[in-house]
């Protein structure tokens, strides 16, 4: 299955797809999501219909359907 | 480049006259120095759609140096290149963001982010209460609580540390408030509406 991250970066969403069922795939996105979480990303499921709410991710899921990466904020 | 522009699409502060002026007294053009000031220029502050070449013909009408001007004719075409490339890679990045945000906001929100340029959201708080927040375009000072007739009451400021497009920022935003708004609004800086 078709998976999805979308990390917010300032080059208008960088998307790294993967399939589930590809080891290697999976592990690249796992690893993805380890470094943008050491820099201080937050990941957020989106899974399901449009307008739900994300969900809020502090480990890799790959069956996640689509997650979103949100960078550092600060106050403005 | 992103910061440039970014920079670029949100400032014009100085001047065409005082610019000018730098370029004609100092060795603007002339080294990589000086050049790199002059790409600041052109990033942040060059009127769009301008002839910057006649802006300083204008500006410095005694420089006659056919071989200076020449040179300089082909230093600004060659970054008004730059910045229409710019340009284009900006616009196709707000597109991928509003894609992305559009997503993630349901129909109604989308309508009314069309149509009043905002759209809200209730937030379950950790206490048990359920908040409206109203997030506006924009990227600073664009997140509202409102009270429960819809009025905005305080004002929010965060958003990511990176440059991006307004869709993104609106995006993390909601995000944040949903499922993480005390580490929101632990962020962000508030202050009272109106």
């Amino acid at each position: 299955m078709t998976r999805e991250m979308a990390i917010i970066d300032g080059s208008g969403d960088t998307k790294l797809i993967w399939d589930s069922n590809k080891s290697a795939e999976v592990e690249n996105a796992r690893q993805t999501f380890i470094n943008l979480k050491a820099q201080g990303y937050v990941a957020f499921s989106v899974t399901g219909k449009e307008g739900v709410k994300g969900e809020r991710m502090s480990e890799f899921h790959p069956d996640t359907e689509r997650m979103i990466m949100v960078p550092p904020m600060v106050g403005g | 480049m992103a910061g440039e522009w970014y920079a670029w699409s949100n400032n014009a502060m100085t001047s065409n006259a005082s610019w000018a002026s730098w370029i004609v007294t100092s060795n603007a053009l002339r080294d990589d120095t000086s050049g790199s000031t002059w790409t600041t220029w052109i990033h942040n502050d060059a009127p769009e759609g301008q002839n910057l070449l006649q802006v300083l013909r204008q500006e410095a009408p005694h420089w006659s140096n056919r071989e200076e001007l020449d040179r300089m004719a082909a230093r600004v075409a060659e970054f008004e290149a730059e910045r229409e490339r710019e340009r284009a890679e900006w616009t196709a990045r707000q597109l991928r963001a509003n894609e992305l945000l559009m997503a993630v906001l349901d129909e109604s929100q989308r309508e009314d982010l069309a149509h009043r340029g905002a759209f809200q959201l209730k937030v379950l708080s950790r206490d048990g209460s359920t908040r409206r927040y109203e997030i506006s375009r924009g990227r600073t000072g664009n997140v509202y609580q409102l009270d429960e007739a819809g009025n905005r009451i305080f004002k929010f400021c965060a958003h990511p540390k990176v440059a991006c497009p307004n869709e993104d920022t609106m995006l993390a935003q909601k995000l944040m408030l949903e499922a993480n708004e005390e580490g929101f609004l632990g962020i962000a800086n508030r202050s009272a509406y109106g």
